[in-house]
């Protein structure tokens, strides 16, 4: 599509550039596409070559936190169906319920808590004890203690859904480039007015910094500091078999470990499964700061079995065929960077979704670009802003690892 | 039926394996995916997607379509397996 | 971990053999791991012990120096693990590896050869899943090992010198060869005043094999292309078409053939997908057979202590496979402080590798032959399954294709091929091909490798979960 010249020829802009092709930057993209902002999207690899290529596709609200994060995933759940509807690329995105299957009374307890803050809020969560969630999921273990049931839980295709955002998004004249790198981020005193690329330099009065794992990175060209850090969550994938499970589901250590700052530093786990809709399961995930380390590891992937087989005995006899490990983007309080930064006009954040990216893709794209396009937003965006963390969150990240 | 077993080859001890319940004869050495060819059994299962009529092909434990069940596990490489006596081989061309 | 073992061999082929015939009576703790029930590789693939097999073949040097090197190693006492399968390679050597019970084991060795050879190409056409359509290496193995013939009535095609070799294979079994298709036009005579005088053998073989197919009243044909292969459930019959310089259809020439057989070659390809893992460097080397994996001189690879021999390293066939393995031998006793005298070694290594340089240069002219050109692929109908473990057709990448999906991994995320069980060993090369014909950014595949994880081969949760690790004292039974 034709650039905005500004007058030299050799030179190509737009009002808005999106650095990323996750699931995050499509999305933006796709949202100012569809209010005709003239967008470029810029991505170093393929649209979903990163962490929204190596994830599960749970669309989870009970994993969210009580309070501003569930109600920011209410949100997002609300527009899957339409988003279904209107992207030009099957999603499968399936609202088929999910599960938090409790292992003991200590988790029970939390869980309790947890659920009743969860309503207060808008979940429909419902408390079942171990005969009424195997009754809903036969091939649970007999072992467990219980389950937290919520119908507005779901799953969808993730590499699709970026790829449909992304195909949408230049359906409706923005512009994506791929194997385009972001090298540095042109600014005019306290605004910016572009980035440089591997191709060239692009002019755009707004960035938007979607670049999940490597916002750090980008934030640094800009010099703003950005405490997000990759996560890696090893994954095993295995042949397509028959429906086993119709519900997706996570442990109740995923939510304990997420949001137990102790454990959250120490790695914990967070164990989900999922049936996709060709029949294959999917089964996660370690929880490691390894820096950008992609590999799988013999420990991460015994982990993650004998963590699995212990939920859903049956998964014994079934084969893996391959493992895969994807970064996520962590953040030291589990939400989000989202809006723009103080002291450089035009830098908007849209990262650090660590395991929520996937959920929180649709109200992110539509947020971030109401803020853009009209200065304000349906749900304000002040809780997730770059300025509320403290001197503490800045880690000397050790692990800066390659560019790529 | 076409007369597969190479008549010059001396071969060795004659064992018998089932098919889906039916005995059929076989030779030690020969692999399970020749024992089924020979008797008839072209067709081992079917595609995932589109459910079509699949048999064996790379003959070398590449393709992953000679698969069928084999003393109560599934999933076996037929042209992996050479054939014991009494060996139970369940062929499932309704599978996914 | 410390050691279970100093050197770990992955596959028991002419290169494994041969590195473990190099290691063997040095007080090197040698394993062998061995995924066939048999010892041997494709090449010395045969019948068991009481039984003639389809013997004696033609041109069996190789075959019958690896039944040697399988005695003498057999003599020596080294144990060759069979039913093994490495299921990744991991920091500081570790494997991880699936044995012949189904219990997994984590071990570790001070260095590994991996010889894990290779797998043929294909060129898809429509009808080329039916029961019936093999692989003419599947032929060979049928014959060798069953003693059987594919069918009753086979037609033998595709590029390079495994269709003529196989086509006579069975016809001197007693099996009916309706006809030979060579994809590609007849050898020319300057192709064939290249390979004099250094391959002279192997151009008198050709000849051989070609004359005698045509004594048996087996028609020959250059310039084919298999059009399509039909049938209710299992293959009937294949059409064929003749084709110009440029592959396009020569008007009037379709010919439908009965056959209830039809076996296809189009060269071979390095099964590197352990060496990926491992995180090996690979390149693309169209003269060694596509990706192969790096090494130097010494046949080491990009991974510290871990070496590779054999058709891994370049499609080059058995002769190439039975001297790298010994030169990985060689390295590795370097390596472990046990090389004989320097100078000897020195010379020997010379002279394994002017050797290897000589088989190389054939294998290039080799799989040259096989290479198919890009305008056949491009002309692939869309509704030709691609990737047979997912069922996506031709028609599917193409649509991708058009709609921005450009590289081997966009297109995998796209349309799941190379996904199902199989992960990519069929289809890889096919949408490679596909790519370097309809896809602008040509070089960009050539750079391109993709990440391969553990397991390399479908193994059971419940073993992965059960995995133990071996300690030294407990030898890998």
């Amino acid at each position: 599509m034709n650039a905005n010249l500004r007058g030299r020829t050799e030179m190509r802009g737009a009002d808005v550039v999106v650095i990323g092709g996750g699931v995050i930057g499509t999305s933006v993209a796709y949202h100012l596409a569809r209010r005709k902002a003239n967008a470029i999207l810029v991505e170093k690899g393929d649209l979903a070559e990163g962490s929204s290529g190596a994830c599960d596709g749970l669309v989870f609200l009970q994993s969210k936190k009580p309070g501003i994060h569930l109600k920011l995933a209410l949100e997002s759940r609300r527009r899957f169906a339409r988003l279904a509807e209107d992207l030009p690329l099957p999603i499968a995105y399936r609202p088929c319920g999910g599960m938090v299957i409790i292992e003991d009374e200590a988790q029970r307890r939390v869980m309790t808590t947890y659920a009743r803050d969860q309503r207060s809020i808008g979940l429909d969560v419902t408390l079942l004890d171990a005969v009424a969630a195997r009754e809903l999921e036969p091939a649970l273990s007999p072992s467990i203690a219980g389950a937290a049931y919520s119908a507005m839980d779901g799953q969808v295709n993730p590499i699709a859904l970026t790829q449909a955002l992304g195909l949408g998004a230049r359906r409706l004249g923005a512009r994506i480039m791929s194997r385009t790198t972001a090298t540095g981020i042109c600014r005019r005193q306290n605004r910016v007015v572009g980035i440089e690329t591997n191709r060239g330099r692009l002019y755009a009065d707004t960035v938007v910094n979607a670049a999940g794992v490597w916002a750090a990175r980008i934030g640094a060209m800009a010099g703003v500091a950005i405490p997000i850090r990759p996560r890696r969550g090893q994954i095993l994938v295995t042949r397509a078999v028959a429906p086993l499970i119709s519900h997706c589901m996570i442990s109740a250590s995923y939510i304990t470990a997420k949001y137990n700052p102790q454990l959250a530093r120490a790695g914990g786990e967070g164990i989900s499964i999922e049936q996709t809709e060709t029949g294959n399961l999917l089964l996660g995930a370690t929880r490691e700061f390894v820096g950008y380390d992609r590999r799988t590891t013999i420990e991460g992937i015994r982990r993650v079995a004998r963590r699995t087989v212990a939920l859903l005995p049956a998964l014994a006899r079934v084969s893996v065929i391959r493992s895969f490990a994807g970064l996520r983007p962590y953040t030291p309080d589990g939400l989000p960077v989202l809006g723009p930064v103080q002291g450089l006009a035009g830098f908007i954040m849209a990262a650090g979704h660590e395991g929520d990216g996937i959920a929180l893709a649709p109200v992110t794209g539509h947020l971030v670009a109401q803020l853009i396009l009209d200065g304000r937003s349906d749900i304000p965006l002040d809780d997730f802003r770059l300025e509320r963390f403290g001197p503490d969150d800045f880690e000397e990240d050790k692990h800066a690892g390659p560019s790529h | 039926m076409p007369d597969h077993r190479i008549e010059t080859v001396h071969r060795g001890e004659a064992l018998t394996v089932t098919v889906n319940g039916t005995p059929v004869q076989a030779f030690r050495g020969e692999s399970v995916h020749a024992v089924l060819l020979a008797a008839g059994y072209l067709s081992l299962r079917r595609s995932r997607r589109l459910k079509e009529p699949r048999g064996f092909f790379c003959g070398m434990g590449i393709c992953y379509e000679c698969l069928v069940t084999i003393d109560g596990r599934p999933d076996q490489r037929a042209c992996m397996r050479p054939v014991e006596p009494g060996m139970e081989i369940r062929i499932d061309v309704g599978d996914v | 971990m410390s050691a279970t073992c100093d050197v770990a061999i992955i596959g028991a082929g002419p290169a494994g053999l041969s590195a473990a015939d190099m290691l063997a009576g040095r007080g090197v703790d040698v394993r062998l791991l061995d995924e066939n029930d048999h010892a041997g590789g494709q090449l010395m693939r045969h019948p068991p012990a009481g039984s003639s097999g389809a013997g004696p073949y033609l041109f069996d040097g190789p075959r019958r120096r690896g039944f040697r090197l399988m005695a003498r190693l057999a003599h020596r006492g080294v144990a060759i693990l069979q039913g093994v399968q490495v299921l990744g390679i991991f920091p500081e050597n570790r494997l991880l590896v699936n044995r012949a019970d189904g219990r997994v084991l984590e071990m570790a060795a001070r260095c590994i050869v991996c010889a894990s050879g290779a797998r043929e190409r294909f060129i898809p056409f429509p009808g080329w899943t039916l029961p019936g359509v093999i692989a003419a290496g599947a032929a060979q193995i049928l014959l060798k090992t069953s003693g059987m013939l594919p069918a009753a009535t086979t037609l033998v095609g595709g590029t390079g010198p495994l269709p003529l070799l196989l086509a006579r294979q069975l016809v001197a079994h007693g099996g009916r060869v309706k006809a030979l298709l060579n994809h590609s036009p007849p050898p020319a005579v300057s192709h064939a005043l290249r390979m004099l005088p250094r391959h002279a053998g192997k151009l008198a073989e050709g000849a051989w094999l070609t004359a005698s197919l045509a004594l048996a009243g087996v028609p020959i044909h250059f310039n084919r292309r298999i059009v399509e292969a039909t049938g209710r459930g299992r293959l009937e019959a294949v059409t064929v078409a003749r084709v110009d310089r440029q592959g396009g259809v020569v008007r009037g020439s379709l010919e439908k053939i009965q056959a209830d057989g039809l076996a296809v070659g189009f060269g071979f390809t390095p099964n590197i997908e352990l060496l990926q893992q491992a995180g090996c460097e690979a390149v693309y080397r169209a003269d060694r057979g596509g990706w192969v994996v790096r090494t130097d001189r010494r046949l080491e690879t990009s991974v510290a202590d871990l070496f590779a021999a054999g058709e891994v390293t370049g499609i080059a066939g058995g002769v190439k496979s039975f001297i790298e393995g010994r030169l990985c031998g060689l390295s590795i006793l370097d390596r472990l402080g046990m090389a004989a005298k320097a100078a000897a070694s020195a010379a020997e290594r010379r002279r394994l590798l002017r050797q290897r340089d000589h088989e190389l240069t054939f294998g290039a002219l080799v799989n040259r032959l096989c290479r198919v050109p890009a305008h056949w692929v491009a002309a692939i109908p869309d509704d030709t399954l691609i990737c047979r473990c997912e069922d996506v057709r031709m028609g599917d990448l193409r649509q991708r294709l058009g709609q921005g999906f450009d590289t081997p991994g966009a297109l995998k995320k796209a349309t799941r091929c190379g996904m199902g069980i199989c992960q990519g060993r069929i289809c890889g090369g096919i949408v490679a091909d596909i790519l370097d014909a309809l896809a602008a950014d040509q070089a960009l595949y050539r750079r391109q490798s993709p990440s391969i994880r553990s397991p390399v081969k479908p193994v059971l949760l419940g073993a992965l979960a059960a995995m133990e690790r071996l300690h030294p004292e407990n030898p890998l039974q």
